[in-house]
């Protein structure tokens, strides 16, 4: 054998992933021929990759669009694909909490950021502030967890601190709060 | 039925990105081989070829001032967009690494497929590897990052390969092989040679040995490892197809010569253009070929370099192979024509004489074609008249032309001209892909007559087929099973 011939294994290896490319590509021609024009719906999934990622990247304030919320409050693979697409984009993010709540507050660490429930006799409310070196301010706060997905717009902060009042009269505010008691729910700070 | 399933999560995902971004069978299947790594010599390549479309397109959006977090935003927009617009300015760019539309279109829907493969796991490296790309400075800080791109990219493929496809099976499939073969005769592996018996022995024995492989897909198989064996041979001219006199001076005067011309060099990759030209379905406006001729061409040209090599096994799948589809086929439905009972006895099957004289008219057929695509594209060419040879053609296809009647060729001659012109290379190798297959085919008839042939699979693969299905059918014994080979 040359020298410049490639080894036996290299060939074996071509080889095998050629067989494997073409049993691939004649059961993928059998099945488009036996589904015809029409994609049949087990293999549809409710919202593509593209209009995710559009969505989850939209303005601040952009509209809500109904059919992709409903998918990320009740489809649990679409709210896993949203949360692997956020974990990029966040300029924080917190996979689950650090340790267990204690007492009447709950904190989590997002990033250069902590999250702080506050619970007083007059008001409750969350606090996000900057706990380490100056970065982007974010605008937008999120959370996926179990069954449900919320997306709240961060008011202006005050001397670097966001304030979120909670003793108001809000669906928004109330999951949000239920998703923050779990401690395997993911933030996400845009 | 299929010796090695196809992992359903690899099927799912490409037939998704495929069906959303409306793919030709030749764009799936171009997909699917940068996704298994069925590219020669490098199977790295498309993954180089997608980190440079990374990084210009990260240069094209860094260009009015976006930080890298916008940049890599954009990128995967139109990544993830089945309908994808590429930024202003990407076709004035280098055109050393600019590939073709065709190609592009192919290469944004592989970096699709690995943002978004199994359930997005590398959706996040992926977006590291762009913002990377995004912060080198243009030049050699560039270059070292396409390659650290191009590595850690190529790891995780790697690694999915390994989890989602059976390639230790098919490595057990070609050791198979190559120790029945060893078994047969005393032959090592470089020097491997094998003959249509061998093909259909092996075929047999993994029938009485419980499984159930397609018999095109061993031979499928036998072809691999061949094409390996030659590879170590370091031999890539395998066969030379015998040329039509006239096909050089055709080619060489194509001014805008088809991808066909261009790429590839080797008879297998010759073969694999043509049926990227048979799937293309070439030009809409002139019937050239009906569907059926495609299929009918396309059954042949799959088996590519085994053409003039093996015809009794081309002609044994066609046949024999086309009944054993029909009884995978009606399993996996549960239904509809035949019993098993009835199709393992192979009464239905083509005879060899029946598929040559088919083959024998479509070859006369491509030479009308050839002959009036000369006279159309050549017509008022006063070079094309100094060959005797070329002009004898014309004429015929002038005759020809008169007399054809499909659907455009009334169109008038200029018209004809620019609709046939890029699809002659291919239909001069389709000529000559069939006439190899009938040239070897008559070689064969010699020494024993077709009809004879013919009988004598019959019983061979009846007797197999019986063994391999009725049990299924919970059926009794029947006449065939009779010649049914010692276990």
């Amino acid at each position: 054998m040359s020298p410049q011939t490639p080894d036996t294994g290299t060939l074996i290896s071509h080889a095998v992933a050629e067989a494997y490319s073409r049993s691939l590509r004649e059961r993928l021609a059998e099945r488009s021929e036996e589904a015809g024009d029409e994609p049949s719906e087990e293999r549809r999934s409710p919202i593509s990759a593209h209009e995710l990622w559009s969505y989850l990247n939209r303005d601040a304030d952009a509209p809500a669009d109904f059919r992709i919320e409903g998918a990320l409050r009740g489809d649990e693979d679409t709210r896993a694909k949203a949360a692997r697409m956020l974990q990029g984009r966040a300029i924080g993010y917190s996979p689950m909490a650090m340790a267990a709540a204690t007492g009447g507050v709950h904190k989590r660490v997002i990033g250069d950021f902590q999250l702080e429930l506050v619970e007083a006799a007059a008001a409750r409310m969350l606090v996000l502030s900057p706990v380490g070196k100056r970065g982007p301010v974010p605008t937008v706060l999120e959370a996926i967890g179990e069954g449900d997905h919320v997306r709240i717009r961060l008011p202006l902060p005050v001397r670097g601190n966001f304030q979120i009042p909670l003793n108001v009269q809000n669906s928004e505010l109330g999951r949000l709060e239920s998703l923050l008691r779990d401690t395997e729910t993911q933030l996400f700070l845009l | 039925m299929r010796l090695l399933e196809p992992d359903s999560a690899t099927l799912i995902d490409i037939e998704h990105i495929c069906e959303a971004r409306s793919f030709s069978p030749s764009d799936r299947d171009r997909l699917t081989s940068y996704v298994t790594g069925a590219v020669r010599p490098n199977r790295d390549k498309p993954i180089w070829e997608a980190c440079q479309l990374l990084a210009r397109l990260a240069d094209l959006y860094g260009a009015d001032g976006r930080d890298t977090r916008a940049v890599v935003r954009e990128s995967i927009a139109v990544i993830l967009n089945p309908s994808p617009r590429l930024p202003d300015g990407y076709h004035g760019s280098n055109d050393e690494l600019r590939p073709s539309y065709s190609h592009l279109k192919v290469l944004l829907a592989f970096l699709e497929f690995l943002f978004t493969h199994n359930g997005l796991v590398h959706f996040g490296e992926m977006e590291a590897e762009i913002a990377g790309l995004a912060e080198a400075e243009a030049g050699k800080d560039r270059e070292a990052r396409v390659k650290t791109a191009v590595s850690s990219i190529s790891r995780y493929l790697h690694r999915y390969r390994v989890e989602h496809f059976p390639a230790a099976k098919y490595e057990k499939v070609f050791r198979a092989i190559l120790t029945f073969l060893g078994n047969q005769d005393d032959r090592i592996t470089v020097n491997l040679r094998f003959s249509d018996d061998d093909m259909l022995k092996f075929w047999e024995e993994a029938l009485m040995a419980g499984e159930r492989p397609l018999f095109r897909t061993v031979v499928s198989h036998f072809q691999i490892v061949a094409t390996v064996s030659a590879d170590l041979r370091d031999q890539s001219a395998l066969n030379t197809i015998e040329a039509l006199d006239a096909s050089d001076w055709f080619l060489n005067n194509l001014t805008e010569r088809a991808d066909l011309v261009d790429r590839g060099d080797s008879p297998a990759d010759r073969y694999r253009l043509l049926l990227e030209f048979l799937e293309d379905n070439g030009p809409e406006e002139v019937k050239a070929l009906t569907k059926v001729q495609k299929r009918q061409l396309r059954e042949l040209v799959d088996w590519g370099v085994f053409l003039p090599e093996f015809p009794l096994t081309i002609l044994r799948i066609l046949s024999f192979g086309a009944v054993q589809v029909g009884i995978s086929n009606y399993l996996r439905r549960g239904s509809g024509g035949d019993d098993i009972a009835i199709r393992v006895r192979c009464r239905d099957a083509s005879e060899y004489r029946a598929l040559v004289a088919d083959y024998e008219t479509m070859k006369a057929h491509l030479d009308r074609l050839v002959a009036i695509s000369a006279y159309a594209v050549f017509g008022g060419n006063e070079a094309a008249k100094r060959s005797e040879r070329l002009e004898k053609i014309m004429e015929t296809g002038k005759r020809e032309l008169r007399r054809i009647k499909r659907t455009g060729f009334e169109r008038p001659l200029d018209e004809l001209k620019i609709l046939l012109k890029p699809a002659v290379p291919a239909l001069i190798g389709l000529r000559e892909a069939v006439d190899t297959f009938l040239g070897a085919t008559e070689a064969i008839t010699d020494s024993k007559p077709l009809e004879i042939r013919f009988e004598d699979d019959r019983k061979r693969f009846a007797g197999a087929l019986s063994h391999a299905y009725l049990p299924l059918e919970g059926g009794e014994l029947n006449e065939a099973s009779n010649v049914t080979a010692n276990p």
